[in-house]
């Protein structure tokens, strides 16, 4: 019967949106220079620093605020990258801090080593991502942002030297063979 | 479900009487603290 009413598409997805049905957990890597190297304060119990992270925050207030728990004075805090744990989403963040006056006894600064970025398929994310390779993207991509952003070229001036070598994945891929 | 996460980076998630148990655990151990139950839940987190 033609009654003039068109008919729903199915959903895209069959689960309601809801934060009762995925965790989620913000990742935060603190980084500053020293001696024109970045090096990274982690955890010295975990791989990462994981923050509780509830639906009525913003991520980036969360993070600085952590920075301040810990006593660091944080420049630039950005996400860089998401990935799925153990069907916990974890958005990460990379916060730049100022040199550390008093390190925290709870954090270990480390130098950040370089790698190759963890690869998935064309539809697919990498089936394993290891946290030194979310650094590695987290400073292609700060390195990005250096040379796009103004706001953080003008509050990371020493940076961008800092993290010359640093080819931003974007443009990498430019190059790539198809 | 509760989490609490640890100013040295340690997570726990469970129910109160599991997130309580295994803070002391971890309060002893790593850090040599003793921590009442209701410090624990005033630190712990609501998550799914």
């Amino acid at each position: 019967m033609d009654d003039g009413l068109i008919q729903l598409d199915p959903p895209l997805t069959d689960v309601a949106w809801s934060d009762a049905f995925a965790g989620r957990s913000l990742e935060t890597f603190f980084i500053f220079l020293r001696d024109g190297s970045p090096r990274v304060l982690r955890p010295i119990h975990a791989g990462s620093l994981l923050l509780g992270w509830g639906p009525e925050s913003q991520p980036g207030t969360v993070v600085v605020g952590a920075a301040a728990r810990y006593g660091l004075s944080p420049v630039v805090a950005h996400s860089t990258s998401w990935r799925v744990v153990d069907d916990r989403l974890i958005l990460t963040y990379l916060a730049v801090v100022e040199l550390p006056r008093r390190p925290s006894p709870h954090l270990v600064e480390q130098p950040v080593l370089r790698g190759a970025l963890a690869r998935g398929g064309a539809l697919a994310a990498p089936s394993d991502i290891q946290v030194d390779t979310v650094i590695e993207h987290a400073l292609r991509h700060l390195r990005w942002l250096l040379a796009d952003d103004e706001v953080v070229r003008q509050a990371l001036p020493d940076w961008a030297s800092a993290l010359e070598d640093y080819q931003p994945e974007p443009f990498r891929a430019f190059g790539a063979e198809p | 479900m509760k989490e609490v996460t640890c100013m040295c980076g340690w997570q726990c998630r469970g129910t109160e009487d599991e997130v309580v148990t295994l803070v002391q655990e971890h309060g002893r151990q790593a850090h040599g603290v003793e921590s009442t139950r209701e410090e624990i839940l005033a630190i712990a987190v609501e998550v799914p």
